[in-house]
């Protein structure tokens, strides 16, 4: 009370200020203001609604019963259909006897080498052959399953002849060698020392890259060969069923002993890089 | 069933929330009746513009009138409205600070500080009614600084209780007082410059 006495005529100024009253216009303004607040109500409630809608009807207590079945018949057709998209797309990667065959006709020789094949009584199985085809394509390079694969058989510089894993492994074995960084007990770097090593080194290693690669060229002309005697032959084939048969397996045979044969190569090779290495050292 | 609106007028402010809480709508417009001069009177004090004043209560009404389920026996309704009124003209003066960057709440006559005219206060020849000397007590109200400039318009302009000013702010007993002396004090010395300029 003290306070108040002390600041008397400060708060006599304050409590004689005039009172100010609202606008007539007022209540109005505030009935508009509220109308649309009520507006921005209804509209969250009914997005609320809509949100709601789908997880309601599903699990809700006012679920419809069809739903559930439905969603799982959409569901599990779109299973089976991707199921199936990648089931043809990893048969697209590994081609079958009937693919060739499909693809020889395709190209447009030998249109009638098919009657004959499906006439004969000893025909040869897809399965059997797509079953040596992919035992051969594990072991050696994708070449083997390019040659088979490819619709016309041309040879263009285009398709370049993948490295095989032996090339790779060289590779890496070479790329030490080229930092060179190696330090000897006094801290001064060996790469000096070790440079003419490494020169010869590199050598072998393009001189065999292009042994390899000579031979994957030859492969490859051989290949063509194998194709145009096919192509031969497959003319001849209307004449006689057997005949056709046996030489089909005999071009597949050897295409396939080309493979392994170029893999062999590279074994060796690499074995040999391998004792110059541990010589080096 | 709603009730008769002679009747309406006789009931106290809680009964009529609660009965606005029952969804009578009249119970709401007797509320706004009996509080909009009230609210328009203290917001006008608290920004020093009518028109901010008029909408700031508007705002406050429908604040009340989306939130009416929130009230709750406990308090006396006018303490629960000041306290939404309070708030609502806080967070307004918060969004125009950050857009006008003039202010006098930082006015200090022991420092050599120019007393800074507010950009929004409006010319004296809108007071001319109300006299030069409210306009420059307002002008001193405006310049005080929030937590003085509240209380001190809640205990001296609309004469309630320290309690209630306490319960409305939210602020101890103490403070409230010690608030109010020291914001009389402030206010004494701006008018004592505004006088001697």
């Amino acid at each position: 009370m003290q306070e108040e006495e002390q600041h008397i005529d400060i708060r006599e100024k304050l409590l004689n200020l005039p009172k100010v009253k609202a606008g007539d216009d007022f209540v109005n303004s505030l009935q508009r203001k509220i109308n649309l607040a009520d507006g921005g109500l209804n509209q969250k409630k009914i997005t609320d609604e809509v949100k709601e809608s789908i997880w309601v009807k599903l699990f809700g207590k006012k679920r419809n019963p069809w739903l559930i079945p439905s969603l799982s018949l959409t569901i599990l057709a779109v299973f089976v259909v991707s199921v199936y998209v990648l089931n043809s797309g990893n048969k697209e990667l590994v081609p079958t006897m009937s693919d060739f065959q499909k693809k020889e006709s395709s190209s447009g020789f030998t249109p009638d080498i098919k009657k004959p094949l499906e006439d004969s009584k000893d025909k040869i199985t897809n399965q059997d052959i797509a079953g040596e085809f992919k035992l051969d394509s594990k072991k050696s390079d994708t070449r083997s399953s390019n040659v088979f694969g490819r619709e016309s058989f041309d040879l263009s510089p285009k398709i370049q002849p993948i490295q095989p894993p032996v090339e790779m492994e060289r590779m890496k074995l070479s790329e030490p060698m080229k930092t060179g960084d190696i330090r000897d007990e006094s801290g001064k770097s060996e790469y000096k020392k070790d440079g003419k090593a490494n020169q010869d080194h590199e050598k072998k290693v393009s001189e065999e890259t292009i042994e390899t690669q000579d031979k994957s060229i030859r492969g490859n002309e051989f290949e063509q060969k194998v194709m145009q005697e096919n192509n031969k032959e497959s003319k001849d084939a209307v004449e006689s069923k057997g005949v056709i048969e046996k030489k089909a397996k005999n071009d597949m045979k050897r295409a396939v002993k080309t493979a392994t044969d170029s893999t062999k190569i590279d074994k060796k090779a690499l074995e040999k890089i391998k004792e110059e290495i541990q010589k080096d050292k | 069933m709603s009730l008769d609106k002679s009747i309406y007028k006789k009931l106290s402010d809680e009964e009529l929330i609660l009965e606005f809480q029952k969804e009578n709508v009249e119970a709401f417009s007797e509320l706004v009746l009996r509080y909009k001069d009230k609210v328009v009177n203290f917001l006008y004090r608290y920004t020093g513009d009518r028109d901010e004043a008029e909408d700031l209560a508007q705002d406050a009404f429908v604040k009340l009138y989306r939130s009416k389920h929130l009230y709750k026996e406990i308090a006396k309704f006018s303490t629960w409205f000041y306290t939404i009124a309070i708030n609502t003209a806080r967070t307004d003066s918060r969004k125009k600070s950050r857009y006008n960057a003039m202010s006098i709440s930082d006015y200090d006559p022991e420092n050599d500080k120019d007393y800074e005219i507010p950009a929004d206060v409006q010319s004296p020849d809108e007071y001319a009614n109300a006299g030069i000397e409210n306009y420059y007590i307002q002008k001193a109200i405006d310049s005080l600084e929030e937590s003085f400039k509240q209380v001190i318009i809640l205990r001296d302009i609309e004469d309630m209780d320290y309690e209630e000013i306490a319960q409305i702010t939210g602020l101890p007993l103490g403070t409230v007082k010690s608030r109010i002396n020291r914001g009389r004090e402030k206010l004494k010395k701006i008018l004592n410059e505004i006088y001697k300029a």
